[in-house]
């Protein structure tokens, strides 16, 4: 499969910067989710301490979705379009765009829950389109196929149903 | 998406993998080509994809579907770029060179992937010379000429790829070394002596296989032009 078949089957971009984070700790984990997500301190340590990992739950995503989406409403309501209301429509994007990728482009087998370190290109939400969201799609293609054809994979039946759906 | 993206592609290139309907809504200049395939039931069980896989041959198989002008989504030479790509934290070789054939050129023997994408690089590095793809990618000469029927191959491809690209995938009628019980062999001895009178019906079971191999060669561009006499 070439760069051209990601391009021409679901129009992503190909050029632009490549995806270029390394492995990220809890504690930035919970910092990030904070800064950018508007999370609470507490309710982030929940979602690394119960994803063992730099992690959240996607059920956490879709709560503080909803919440901050209201928040921000009321906001706006009361005060008109503030500082603080466009701070909080930018951090419903974030989650949004967060659970987007990761339902799309980056599915992998653990079904619920999200890796925070894709935050790092929703951090300024002007630059996320020049990012090479094709060619990421690609690699974690190749990556997902030389699990598969591993001999002790136990997913190997789940994917060939699901390619014959 | 991936695995939409594996299913799309594999539509897209193999006929009669299962999708036969196209989406009615679908509009070329507008939609992702992964929107036109409606998923059917396949083929069903692993064994009748075995089946028909070993059956594929050149005919159904489609290497560059996307067709030319192509105006909702023009090809980019960055596509072309051939070196390492970068993940996150891991890297995976990208060379286009070894699929000439998928940009409608004439397929070439490739550089050993030492030499085409050396190993000795870091992240970073890669990072760089993606923002620099164009100076990565192919060049005119590298691509080579455009192929006619799509799917020609220079002379000594097919060998170079069986012998080192793919060593263990064999051809149907590739002779294989196979130890015998040694009595079959003497009762086929025997049945050959006494069949010997309709021995022209087992050859003209092999000449349908040859003719079968001649097309497969003359088709992957094993055969020099204007050699056919």
């Amino acid at each position: 499969m070439t760069l051209d078949d990601v391009s021409c089957l679901l129009h992503l971009h190909i050029e632009g910067m490549l995806l270029s984070h390394e492995t990220i700790t809890r504690d930035d984990a919970v910092d990030w989710m904070v800064t950018h997500l508007g999370s609470d301190l507490g309710e982030a340590h929940v979602e690394v301490t119960h994803t063992k990992g730099a992690h959240c739950r996607f059920g956490y995503l879709k709560r503080i979705f909803k919440e901050r989406m209201k928040e921000q409403l009321a906001l706006e309501t009361e005060h008109g379009v503030t500082q603080e209301v466009m701070r909080m429509r930018d951090q419903v994007v974030r989650i949004y765009l967060l659970y987007l990728v990761w339902i799309t482009l980056f599915t992998d087998k653990s079904q619920n829950i999200v890796d925070v370190v894709y935050l790092r290109y929703f951090r300024d939400l002007d630059v996320v389109a020049y990012y090479s969201w094709g060619v990421a799609t690609l690699d974690h293609l190749y990556r997902e196929l030389n699990n598969v054809a591993r001999w002790n994979c136990g997913q190997v039946a789940g994917y060939l149903t699901l390619l014959q759906v | 998406m991936w695995l939409s993206l594996l299913r799309a592609w594999v539509y897209q290139h193999y006929q009669g993998m299962g999708s036969k309907d196209a989406w009615a809504g679908y509009r070329e200049d507008r939609d992702p080509r992964a929107m036109l395939f409606v998923p059917q039931s396949g083929l069903g069980t692993p064994d009748q994809y075995k089946t028909h896989l070993d059956a594929l041959d050149l005919t159904s198989v489609v290497m560059a579907p996307y067709g030319e002008p192509r105006e909702a989504r023009p090809f980019e030479r960055v596509n072309l770029y051939s070196r390492w790509l970068r993940y996150g934290d891991r890297m995976v070789r990208y060379q286009p060179e070894r699929v000439l054939r998928q940009f409608g050129r004439v397929q070439t023997i490739p550089r050993h992937p030492a030499e085409s994408a050396p190993p000795m690089i870091n992240l970073a590095e890669i990072r760089t010379r993606f923002q620099h793809a164009l100076d990565h990618a192919l060049t005119p000469e590298q691509l080579g000429h455009r192929a006619v029927h799509g799917v020609e191959a220079v002379k000594g491809y097919i060998e170079w790829f069986y012998h080192h690209s793919h060593p263990c995938m064999i051809l149907v009628d590739m002779p294989v070394p196979m130890p015998r019980p040694p009595e079959r062999e003497v009762l086929d001895a025997l049945v050959a002596h006494t069949d010997g009178e309709h021995g022209y019906l087992q050859l003209s079971g092999k000449m349908s296989r040859i003719r079968d191999h001649v097309y497969a060669v003359m088709s992957n561009g094993l055969v020099p032009r204007g050699s056919e006499e």
